[in-house]
């Protein structure tokens, strides 16, 4: 299991590593921040404790890539059951935190099935598309390949968690598109897809739509998330290019915004480092991306292709719908920015899933008859 | 070689569609940044001055809370304006010199809102002083500029139309406690929430919801614009099934007595009169109550706020004869022309039990010894019937159990069964017991509202119903009334009750009847007096009630139901140590069903 090449360690995707330095250098500071109180100068443990994480994300990183992912991928369905099995007593016995239940307390240590879902997902997703042939696939293929989105994604719609099942679904997505479809199903998708959104919203009664709204949004504090995005906008827009300053966020210090070490993560770094501050995230996640992609590209293998892929789009929509989210230009939900956000099952998701992709890269000489 | 192929035409696929894959997700990333420019450059300017002067604040808009109607729509409750003070936390510089400030004026509990302020959110207004005079209130507002922190807001209270008659029904208002706040989320410190009565019982419903205004304010805290207003939804009304009139009456009749008179709707089980003696003011409550009055209420020993319609339990003396009727009947242990001897005693193991006519009734059969209440009757019915059929009836009837009336804190009392003997005392239940029991003594122990619900279901024919006295809610939408819920149904054969309606008849217009005083001339009333012992006095004693201190006076009930040919509302009427029942309770019962008449509830 741990017979090491000389290629291997030669394929070490040292600049990978670098950029997820970076990246959790940046969300350490930040949540350093956040943790401090203007009003008494004093400093909440957060930080502590994220850098407790990033180190337990490192080794897990690691170990993620010491194992050659096709040992995952060899068991993608006994995972994927296991997953699944968590996902439904998470619902039994879980337990219920701001109106939904996401968590299982196992001795002290909260399991979040979601988040360990979203690694099951990526090597489920390699198995099932490895087939990379010439024919695109009809709409027969798509439903086929749907089957093992459905599971998981009524699972967690149902804690209820949209915000992430809508995650699971817009992967499986792009990873289809990778794989490719015939020109008519996509046509024909995507026009019912867009048709039926408004059709379906205008028919709701108000009552109902407000319940969507709750829905999107389950842990709304009293005043609401309407009370969020616009102090988020607020602190965001008052930083301007470059930035109050580190520790000089008076929208997050004061309290302003809630969940600033969390959820809302992007407008501190948006007040205190201005447009600067924010555009060097953004462009951290593009390089990233980039390079999860470029590790696609190089190798043969098709499982390792899809693989990488899904990781891509995974991180890619998490930092897109938690940014669109601060910014006002999608609903609040409660999606955390990878590596940045702090929480442990975060770290450990993206840590372990870069570790897939290193994985991958350490072993791309492999050719597809390998597999 | 053939694998060679495929990669190559892999590769050259794949990495295209990676090139396609990276520009599309930049597209994503771009639009981001490019609503990061339009905030951050763009509307700089504004979001600064916002951040600067921190101007964005959130504020509650109360919903308004539903009004109560009596049955015939009059407004029982409505709201009123009242004015009170606010502070808000973050425009304060110096909290005690403020607190200090305000206290020259108006006496506040700087305890409890410091506890408040420190818990506030962001802006939230937290409430002060409740109900301002105007002259406070004049004071206040001439002064607001050296008063930064200060605001002075509406927030209605309750304004009754009778503050006295219906208290124990409407129940009162007062301010969120800590238990409050921890289980309902929608209310902060200083909110008024419902305490008792149909005001705590429908608090969800008569509450509505709050709306909030995200507002941008000036320097001075003052209002510039509203950016977004989620207007609040009203509280829905309550329409009450009790009527006014007859409230107002019972108040009048029961003067200084104490007890409580119920008239239940047989088919419907709505509550048309539900008053307690004494009762308390509304008014006190409002806009808060005082320490000192609250103090007065829980110290006076006539206990006003218990409602002892529904919280008082009591045994109900000969008045239980009645069900035991029912269960000889329907059991088939008696027809009604079954006779028992009565010779002023039942003599049972090596005790006597007495019949409180001492020389005797004679041959009674049942329609005599309803009317009459010979003791000796029921006492052999009793032993007949045992303990487990009579304590089974008594379940089903919901004697000793909750009603589940829409109004708090409901007792239950007791029945006795074998059961609930072994794990009271951890004793055999004696046959001695169940002759007791028999004559509605010994460990029953029930509520006015229990027995007048048993009433209305042996006369419907058999439906124990859910008492209620909420007959609708109204919302803009119309009026949704409360539907009449079964517990459970007991076949009566008409036989059963007209044999039980005759002997009932009989003891309120026969030569020998106990209930004489509550004949009502324009219709015939059916009744049973009963009498609870206070203090066990022996039977045979001759006492006069004048004579002995009124603690130690007897309970007085009446139940009857009317019209006697065809009833449609159950009575029971209860007056604390009012001596025998034929006394007090049935001479009240008779000018409540009196005014009925009056108010054209029923004609012959």
């Amino acid at each position: 299991m741990f017979q090491i090449d000389k290629r291997q360690l030669k394929n070490f995707d040292v600049i990978l590593v670098l950029i997820i330095f970076l990246i959790n250098i940046c969300g350490i500071l930040a949540i350093y921040s956040a943790s401090y109180d203007m009003a008494d100068g004093t400093f909440d443990a957060y930080y502590k404790k994220q850098i407790l994480w990033f180190i337990i994300g490192i080794l897990t990183f690691l170990f993620f890539s010491a194992v050659s992912y096709k040992r995952w991928i060899e068991y993608a369905y006994v995972l994927y059951a296991l997953g699944i099995i968590l996902l439904i007593l998470v619902l039994i016995i879980g337990h219920v935190g701001m109106g939904a239940q996401r968590w299982i307390n196992i001795g002290g240590f909260r399991l979040q099935p979601s988040e360990t879902f979203k690694i099951i997902f990526v090597i489920i997703l390699a198995y099932n598309f490895r087939d990379l042939s010439e024919n695109n696939l009809t709409l027969i293929d798509i439903i086929k390949k749907s089957l093992i989105l459905f599971p998981p994604f009524l699972l967690i719609f149902l804690q209820p968690d949209l915000g992430t099942a809508v995650i699971f679904l817009a992967v499986w997505g792009m990873v289809l598109l990778y794989r490719g479809v015939t020109k008519w199903t996509f046509l024909i998708s995507l026009f019912t897809f867009v048709l039926s959104m408004p059709v379906l919203w205008f028919n709701l009664k108000e009552y109902q739509k407000n319940r969507v709204l709750t829905f999107l949004n389950p842990e709304r504090d009293p005043f609401g998330s309407g009370y969020h995005v616009i102090q988020s906008k607020v602190a965001i827009g008052s930083g301007g290019i470059f930035g109050k300053g580190f520790l000089q966020g008076t929208q997050t210090h004061l309290k302003f915004l809630p969940e600033r070490h969390t959820d809302f993560i992007f407008s501190l770094i948006n007040e205190e480092f201005g447009l600067i501050g924010g555009s060097i995230i953004l462009l951290l996640f593009i390089l990233l991306i980039y390079r999860i992609i470029q590790n696609a590209t190089e190798t043969s293998e098709p499982t390792a292709k899809i693989l990488c892929i899904a990781v891509a789009s995974v991180t890619f929509f998490q930092v897109f719908v938690n940014s669109a989210m601060t910014v006002s230009l999608m609903p609040v939900v409660g999606i955390p920015m990878p590596f940045i956000s702090y929480g442990g099952s975060s770290m450990l998701t993206f840590m372990a899933m870069m570790g897939l992709v290193n994985s991958a890269k350490m072993r791309k000489f492999n050719s597809p008859s390998e597999y | 070689m053939l694998f060679r192929k495929l990669e190559d035409k892999i590769n050259l696929i794949y990495n295209k569609k990676s090139v396609v894959f990276f520009a599309f997700l930049l597209i994503g990333f771009f639009i981001i940044f490019l609503r990061l420019l339009y905030l951050q450059v763009i509307n700089y300017d504004k979001y600064k001055k916002i951040a600067d002067n921190n101007r964005i604040r959130v504020v509650r808009v109360k919903a308004d809370r539903g009004f109560i109607y009596d049955r015939n729509d009059n407004i029982i409750v409505k709201n009123k304006p009242s004015y009170n003070l606010y502070l808000v936390r973050e425009d304060i510089e110096d909290k005690n010199n403020l607190l200090n400030l305000i206290n020259q004026k108006i006496p506040i509990d700087r305890e409890l809102i410091e506890k408040r302020l420190k818990k506030a959110y962001y802006y939230q207004e937290v409430l002060a002083y409740r109900g301002l005079t105007f002259e406070e209130l004049s004071y206040f507002s001439e002064n607001i500029e050296d008063l930064q922190g200060v605001s002075i807001k509406l927030d209605p209270v309750r304004d009754y139309l009778d503050s006295t008659s219906m208290s124990h029904i409407i129940g009162y208002l007062g301010e969120t406690t800590e238990q409050d706040l921890k289980t309902k989320p929608n209310y902060f410190g200083g909110d008024l929430i419902g305490k008792t009565g149909v005001e705590y019982f429908y608090e969800d419903i008569l509450k509505g919801k709050d709306g909030k205004k995200f507002i941008e304010v000036d320097s001075l805290g003052q209002t510039i614009n509203t950016i977004e207003f989620q207007p609040p939804i009203n509280g829905k009304s309550l329409k009450l099934s009790v009527d006014y009139r007859l409230q107002k009456f019972a108040q009048k009749l029961f003067g200084n007595k104490r007890g409580s008179i119920v008239v239940e709707d047989v088919q419907t089980g709505e509550l048309i009169l539900l008053f307690s003696s004494p009762t308390y003011d509304l008014n006190d409550f409002v806009p808060y109550i005082t320490q000192e009055n609250w103090d007065k209420l829980i110290k006076d020993n006539k206990k006003p706020l218990l409602n002892r319609a529904i919280e008082s339990h009591y045994p109900p003396g000969s008045i239980f004869k009645i069900l035991m009727a029912l269960i000889g009947l329907k059991e088939k242990v008696i027809t009604p022309n079954t006779e028992f001897f009565c010779n002023g005693k039942l003599e049972f193991g090596n005790y006597e039990y007495k019949c409180w006519k001492t020389a005797g009734h004679g041959d009674v059969d049942l329609k005599k010894a309803i009317a009459e209440s010979c003791d000796v009757y029921f006492y052999n019915l009793g032993l007949q019937l045992g303990i487990d059929k009579i304590s089974e009836y008594a379940k089903r009837f919901k004697l000793g159990e909750y009603t589940n009336v829409d109004i708090p804190n409901e007792k239950s009392g007791i029945f006795p069964n074998r059961d609930w003997k072994k794990n009271a005392f951890n004793q055999i239940w004696f046959p001695g017991e169940t002759i007791i029991t028999s004559i509605g003594q010994g460990y029953i122990s029930v509520t006015p509202i229990q027995l007048v619900n048993m009433f209305a279901g042996i006369f419907n024919g058999g439906k124990i119903l859910k008492p209620h006295i909420v007959k609708s809610i109204i919302d803009d939408n119309g009026e949704t009334l409360t539907k009449t819920e079964i517990y459970d149904t007991i076949t009566i054969p008409e036989k059963i009750k007209k044999s039980i309606l005759e002997g009932m008849t009989e003891a309120v217009y026969g030569r020998h009847g106990t209930s004489y005083r509550a004949r009502v001339e324009s219709i015939s009333v059916a009744g049973k007096t009963g009498t609870a012992q206070v203090v066990s006095l022996k039977k045979t004693e001759k006492y006069d009630d004048d004579k002995i201190p009124e603690k130690y006076r007897d309970h007085s009930w009446f139940a009857a139901v009317f019209p006697a040919q065809q009833p449609q509302y159950a009575l029971i009427a209860m007056v604390e140590h009012g001596g025998s029942g034929s006394q007090s309770a049935a001479a009240l019962a008779g000018a409540i069903i009196n005014k009925m008449v009056d108010l054209n509830y029923v004609s012959d």
